[in-house]
């Protein structure tokens, strides 16, 4: 998760914790149409596989597209 | 016209402030634990004598609520009672039904690895935070369904409705949803068909793959014609809607060549260009030449909506599909926010009785007595099969813990409800009179505003034709009369509760538009999407018959599946249109039908697996609903074939029309002897699907049963569950 760091209260703390809120409510959005967070995957990747390239954010776009109507999506009603 | 505000009673806002209150109170209560998961029983504040005393209050309160909502009878009800009434009941299920299942029937362990954790890939597997994933799972799950099905249970007035939705989410869709998330979990994220082919064996596997496209063709059907009657004769409607057309291609070109992957700026500046469209409509609506350009009647806008969904699926995805996904995706999320925000805001009276005689079968919106039609009219909201797929399909594969199944399956399901409920409430604040005027079929109503406002009044809802030829005029429209399908209703709805809220010159036409739009736009991407599942699906089944046709990179299989996919909801979809009774009548109980019908299947698979897992004692819990979802749809299914009633029975219909044509007599809407041969095939053609339906339920419950005793008999748990492995022991 994206917890931000401890910081003084006042302004500053306030305007991070904006910060995470946006942060979370874009990735709620962009999970919501097939994209998983790109940060995570970087992670494992580096985690798992430092030895290989991860794909570039246009390359994992195109990749998630691919993967959530590849084989066709059940809809709801 | 104005929705009146009960100012009248100063108390009622008084005690709506309260209820208010009372659940900011709780708030805490419900973070804490909520935020505590599920293992550490003894700790939450649901145990401390403060927090025990703040759940009888919010208990008290939603009684009373309901008690107000239920009891009151001659004068009108504010809607804030019935939300705040389903409010507290939905979060008492949660805290206290759902939590039981979650920790007792299901035994949820926080210590085994999810899928997400033992196999994360940072692609398909990939641990998610439970606000996220809860975003995620919910913008799955809500469609059409829980908008339109209330809008039409409404005829039978505003309690039926909201006592069904209320029971149904949290002993039946709820509890379905949550089962199968965990079963999905515990089986590596795989689907519903693939757990019950494992589970109950491969007939029965194959049975619900039967059902599954079954249900989808008539889904598409339904849900096409639902488009076809919102846009029937409106221009302004029309031209908004095919407006989406070039704008998602433009956003698909941006998002694929000029600023790759930018979702969210795509999708701000889509949205932009889908107001600017509505704004546009009405001025292409009153222009002499591009109006009637843009003024198509139902058979036309069919076979434009077919052809539409051919092309659609067979394009590359990133052109139209993907685009189109994302902007109706966030508009729906959007615009069930903004819903809620204006009835806490306006809070409209419910201006249609709570019980009206229709509860009898014989309302004019569709007919049939309150059991069994009322319980498959609303699916979604209450129940819905098709969550099944949902729960096992992208979300277990990315709960980070097991903890976060009650939230995700059980608490997104709630919040279908909810929206089923603010839609129940936008109808029922219309004025009855335009309500039925709105969904009744021309045949009954006669074709002019005079006839509709007899026939209406005789039923003892009082209108006068200026008020519903007003109506339409506010609303932009020619006329209000027989805009069956629900969409139009809930829009008239919506635009008189937002107007409320911005109110000005013109604003009721264009909040009008816009609700009719984002209705239309999510519907026409199931349509795109569905159709491509359906066509994956028929790929697979022609694949047994001659390999090749499986290859879904080859075109001759894609476009011999698609164009009989296609080719499947189509028919049903034109059958629709040209129906004297209004197309509703027949294809939502259809609807209704299948998707109880699989909610039923998911669920029997939830007792057969609870048996394996030699947890018998707790087997009520899936069992309750599955007797009631087996019981209403197969009452359904006879009543729907066998009923004597012409406008229920589709054989009785048959009949009717082959013995008219056999002496030589021609009914509406048949014109030819070969027209009325048509309508006598196609009831023909409903009676066997309907037949079909309850075949495939009974035989899955047969193997359900057998599946039940063989486990009996052994001593140790067969459920097929991938093995435990400890979450500590995989890290993040």
């Amino acid at each position: 998760m994206n917890e931000a760091a401890p910081t003084p209260a006042g302004p500053s703390a306030l305007r991070a914790a904006l910060r995470s809120v946006w942060r979370q409510l874009c990735e709620t959005a962009r999970l919501a149409v097939g994209v998983p967070d790109y940060g995570s995957y970087l992670d494992h990747h580096r985690r798992r596989h430092p030895e290989a390239t991860p794909m570039s954010y246009e390359e994992f776009f195109a990749d998630r597209l691919a993967a959530r109507y590849g084989r066709g999506r059940s809809r709801c009603c | 016209m104005k929705i009146p505000r009960k100012t009248a009673f100063a108390s009622h806002f008084a005690i709506a402030t309260k209820v208010r209150l009372t659940l900011a109170a709780n708030a805490p209560t419900l973070r804490r634990v909520t935020h505590w998961g599920t293992g550490s029983m003894t700790t939450t504040m649901g145990n401390t004598l403060l927090g025990k005393l703040g759940w009888v209050a919010l208990a008290l309160v939603g009684a009373a609520c309901l008690g107000v909502v239920a009891l009151s009878r001659g004068e009108p009800v504010n809607a804030i009672w019935l939300v705040a009434a389903a409010m507290a009941i939905l979060v008492i299920g949660y805290r206290f039904y759902g939590r039981f299942i979650a920790d007792h029937a299901l035994a949820i362990d926080p210590s085994r690895a999810t899928p997400a954790l033992r196999r994360n890939d940072g692609l398909d597997f990939v641990p998610t935070n439970r606000w996220v994933l809860y975003g995620h799972h919910f913008a799955a799950i809500a469609g059409a369904g829980p908008l339109v099905g209330p809008v039409l249970a409404a005829q039978m007035g505003y309690l039926p409705g909201t006592l069904w939705i209320l029971a149904g989410v949290i002993f039946a869709g709820a509890v379905q949803d949550m089962i199968i998330l965990f079963l999905s979990t515990r089986r590596d994220g795989r689907s519903l068909g693939d757990m019950i082919r494992a589970e109950l064996g491969s007939t029965a596997g194959t049975m619900a793959m039967l059902g599954i496209l079954a249900i989808m063709i008539i889904l598409l059907a339904v849900l096409a014609l639902v488009v076809v009657k919102a846009l029937a004769e409106s221009p302004w409607g029309t031209f908004t809607v095919a407006a989406t057309i070039p704008i998602a291609i433009f956003m698909g070109i941006y998002m694929r060549w000029l600023r790759p992957g930018r979702i969210l700026e795509a999708s701000v500046i889509g949205l932009v260009l889908l107001l600017v469209s509505i704004w546009a409509g009405g001025h292409v609506a009153t222009d002499p030449a591009w109006g009637p350009a843009f003024t198509f009647n139902g058979r036309q806008l069919a076979w434009l909506m077919i052809g539409y969904g051919f092309v659609a699926s067979v394009l590359p995805v990133w052109f139209l599909l993907a685009p189109r996904d994302y902007l109706s995706t966030f508009l729906k999320i959007g615009t069930i926010l903004i819903l809620a925000l204006a009835i806490f805001l306006v809070r409209p009276d419910l201006q249609m009785p709570a019980v009206t005689r229709f509860i009898d079968g014989s309302g004019p919106v569709w007919s049939g007595s309150l059991f069994p039609f009322l319980f498959i009219t609303i699916a979604c909201g209450a129940v819905s099969g098709f969550h099944a797929l949902i729960s096992s399909g992208t979300t277990p594969k990315m709960l980070a813990t097991e903890a976060d199944i009650r939230l995700i399956g059980y608490g997104g399901m709630l919040m279908e409800a909810f929206v089923a409920i603010m839609a129940l409430v936008a109808a029922t604040a219309l004025q009855p009179g335009v309500y039925f005027a709105m969904n009744s079929p021309t045949a009954v109503l006669g074709g002019t505003v005079e006839s509709a406002a007899q026939a209406i009044s005789q039923w003892g809802f009082v209108i006068t034709p200026e008020v519903l030829s007003q109506t339409a005029k506010e609303i932009g429209e020619n006329t209000i009369l027989s805009r069956t399908g629900g969409a139009p209703t809930l829009a008239v709805g919506m635009a008189q509760i937002l107007h409320n809220v911005i109110s000005g010159e013109g604003m009721m036409a264009f909040w009008y538009h816009y609700a009719i739009l984002f209705e239309a736009l999510f519907i026409l991407t199931t349509v795109d999407a569905g159709t491509r599942v359906g066509r994956f699906m028929i790929q697979d089944l022609l694949g047994t018959v001659h390999g090749p046709l499986r290859h879904t990179e080859s075109w001759g299989g894609n476009l011999i599946a698609t164009a009989l996919c296609v080719a499947g909801w189509g028919w049903f979809l034109y059958q629709g249109v040209v129906d004297p009774l209004g197309g509703i009548n027949t294809l939502w109980p259809l609807f209704g039908i299948a998707n109880q019908m699989l909610a039923a299947l998911a669920l029997i698979l939830a007792c057969a697996v609870l048996i394996k897992m030699k947890r018998d004692r707790y087997v009520w819990i899936a069992a309750l609903p599955t007797a009631w979802l087996v019981l209403c749809t197969l009452t359904a299914s006879w009543q729907k074939l066998f009923h004597e009633n012409p406008k229920i029975g589709f054989v009785a219909n048959a009949r009717r029309f082959a013995d008219a044509a056999g002496r030589g007599e021609i009914l509406a809407p048949a014109k030819t002897v070969a027209d009325m041969q048509r309508v006598v095939f196609n009831n023909y053609l409903d009676a066997a699907l309907c037949g079909l339906f309850a075949v495939v339920v009974l035989v899955t419950l047969f193997f359900g049963i057998r599946a039940a005793l063989a486990a009996r008999r052994s001593s140790t748990p067969t459920a097929l569950e991938t093995p435990y492995v400890a979450a500590a022991s995989v890290g993040t």
